[in-house]
């Protein structure tokens, strides 16, 4: 076949195809009819035969790219991942996200041994050398820190509660969720960022803790964080686990080349981050709106120990039976 | 950037039906303006953000403390969310992405889904360290497909899109095609010597213009003697004067317009299709073929 005659023969399927990808574009691909799709994959398969034969017979740089171009398009229509639901969004939060965690214990159990055993240790610490506190981390820090814990709660739902407390639901979300994503980022090296990112943030917890102890304003403090500190605490430690999952991959690819390695690690981590972020932001709005309220102690101890057992029975439930798809 | 560098970023993905395409993909300069651009939408953003929640502040303390919340909430989506959001939304592209034609895909030439989206923009703290972005940018330049760390471990590239259509080389249409009574033997050349002609003006190859003449002199004396085309008076004769002829015989045979527009021109080669079967041309074309692809 001459070129010209091809073109001339041909061109009515790549105007087609121009047309079709234009409208899977506008239009959700679940809204196309079966006959559409049926075409468009027909046009696609006859376009790439069309875009060999071009590569084969040298017919000019030009036809070569315009049709390279009109199959990448085309093959993006075809092959393109399933769109955000709210049904995967569910199917995620009630399967996906536990059962990665459990599928990546091992990250999770080091992760919180690296964030739990520093803070116990510096909580120790200040609490028997309150000195050594004042030497790590600043003085107006932990001076600030205890002052909060000194000072009266909220007793009312008024004007001054939610105004205030508003713009700290935006400041928890803004710096924790931001720590979550640092601890996760820093994963890349090796895992060392984490691991140093956790270490960090609990020696520096810790000592706060051990202060704030030390002050004696334990039991002001702890009714304080029991219950946001369910979601809080462990959606960092989640966050760290993931970014050891990267390390890991990058560090000990198996069997696998590293890039494949890394994917697939890559792929659960992100998928656990999410998860963190999505307990971080209800970890937000409980510690801006319910943990400053003034209501008895003991209420707030129940609600807490309750959250924590929801926590713990959510990732030892969830995800445990078989499901034929990744979600 | 030179012209060898684009070359070489090319990268081939196979397709399921077994044919390979290419992307090109794209290198730290020009997706380091089109993250300058994302920074100018951010900021814009953030500043009319800022706007509509500061008016919250006439309701009071009530207003003015839900105000600085949703800003605080403002700031986060738009340190952390903004390229994910984005990207997952206009299928692999940010505002400057989109401006400078860059689009993030799979390695496989897939779009992007949502946690790919994310994760890689994520990533970019990682990619930023410890300064000015020198881990993702050293990791650009030590991988083929110019990958920062955020691609490499979520699997993706950034290419550059094309979107160029047969002659979208504007100067090929505004020459007038070869008339049918200049030619003194047949109105017809072979798809190879075409092809030959359309690489000598693939701008992609950045050959200049007093080469691009040297080379099109050899090639349009050759295809003169092959049409029975007089020769230009040496005396009247333009400084690329055979690169404009060059550029009138691409019109005349090497357009999809010329072959849609004008079917007596289509009817006449179709008569001599079976007289003339593709051959490569006379020596010199072979040559200047190569020469080409040397430059």
């Amino acid at each position: 076949m001459k070129r010209d005659r091809f073109l001339r023969e041909r061109q009515g399927d790549w105007k087609r195809l121009e047309a079709l990808v234009e409208e899977v574009k506008t239009k959700p691909s679940r809204k196309l009819s079966g006959a559409r799709v049926t075409e468009l994959a027909r046009i696609y398969r006859s376009i790439c035969f069309d875009l060999s034969m071009v590569q084969s017979r040298e017919w000019g740089d030009d036809l070569e790219m315009y049709l390279n171009d009109l199959v990448a398009r085309g093959h993006n229509c075809l092959y393109r991942s399933p769109p955000i639901s709210l049904h995967r969004f569910i199917v995620f939060l009630t399967d996906g996200f536990p059962r990665i965690l459990h599928k990546r214990q091992v990250f999770f159990w080091t992760a919180l041994a690296l964030f739990a055993l520093p803070f116990l240790t510096a909580m120790m610490v200040a609490i028997v050398e309150p000195a050594i506190a004042e030497t790590v981390v600043d003085k107006s820090m932990l001076g600030s820190a205890s002052e909060g814990y000194a000072t009266e709660l909220y007793d009312s739902v008024d004007d001054r509660y939610v105004g205030e407390r508003s713009s700290m639901a935006g400041f928890y979300v803004l710096n924790n969720v931001g720590i979550a994503f640092r601890c996760f980022a820093m994963g890349v090296f090796f895992g060392i960022g984490t691991a140093k990112e956790l270490l960090f943030n609990g020696i520096v917890l810790g000592l706060i803790t051990g202060h704030i102890v030390q002050e004696g304003y334990s039991s002001n403090f702890f009714s304080f964080v029991i219950t946001h500190g369910a979601f809080e605490l462990t959606a960092i430690v989640i966050a760290g686990s993931a970014g050891l999952l990267i390390g890991f991959g990058m560090i000990h690819p198996g069997r696998r080349t590293r890039l494949d390695s890394l994917r697939d690690h890559g792929s659960d981590a992100i998928k656990l981050v999410v998860g963190a972020a999505i307990m971080l932001g209800i970890a937000a709005m409980i510690e801006a709106f319910f943990s400053p309220l003034a209501i008895p102690k003991a209420i707030k101890y129940f609600v807490g120990t309750f959250c924590w057992l929801g926590v713990i029975l959510y990732f030892t439930l969830c995800g445990r039976g078989t499901r034929s798809h990744e979600s | 950037m030179s012209a060898s560098l684009i070359v070489d970023s090319q990268v081939t993905v196979e397709t399921p039906e077994g044919v390979d395409f290419r992307f090109r993909t794209a290198g730290p300069g020009r997706r380091g303006i089109a993250f300058l651009v994302d920074w100018v939408v951010k900021i814009v953003i953030l500043i009319a953000v800022g706007f509509l929640f500061g008016i919250f502040s006439v309701l009071g303390d009530v207003g003015a403390g839900l105000g600085t919340g949703l800003m605080l909430f403002a700031l986060f989506a738009i340190s952390w969310l903004y390229g994910g959001l984005f990207e997952t939304i206009w299928d692999g592209q940010t505002p400057g992405k989109r401006t400078f034609r860059l689009r993030v895909v799979r390695r496989n030439g897939t779009p992007i889904g949502f946690y790919e989206a994310f994760g890689r923009n994520l990533l970019l703290v990682g990619d930023a360290f410890p300064g000015c972005y020198t881990v993702g940018v050293l990791s650009m330049l030590c991988t083929q497909r110019m990958q920062r760390l955020g691609d490499l471990v979520f699997d993706t590239m950034v290419i550059y899109e094309q979107r160029e259509r047969v002659n979208a080389d504007q100067k090929a249409l505004r020459v007038a095609p070869l008339q049918r009574l200049e030619c003194g033997n047949r109105f017809d050349l072979p798809d190879r010597t075409l092809s030959i002609i359309e690489s000598l003006f693939d701008r992609r190859r950045g050959i200049v213009p007093t080469r691009k003449e040297e080379l099109a002199t050899i090639l349009a004396d050759t295809i003169r003697k092959r049409l029975g085309v007089e020769p230009p008076d040496p005396l009247a004769m333009n400084q690329f004067e055979n690169t404009m002829f060059l550029r009138r015989v691409l019109r005349t045979f090497g357009t999809i317009e010329n072959v849609s527009e004008s079917p007596e021109v289509a009817e006449l080669n179709e008569v001599k299709i079976d007289l003339h079967p593709d051959d490569d041309g006379p020596d010199e074309i072979v040559e200047i073929r190569e020469e080409i692809r040397k430059e």
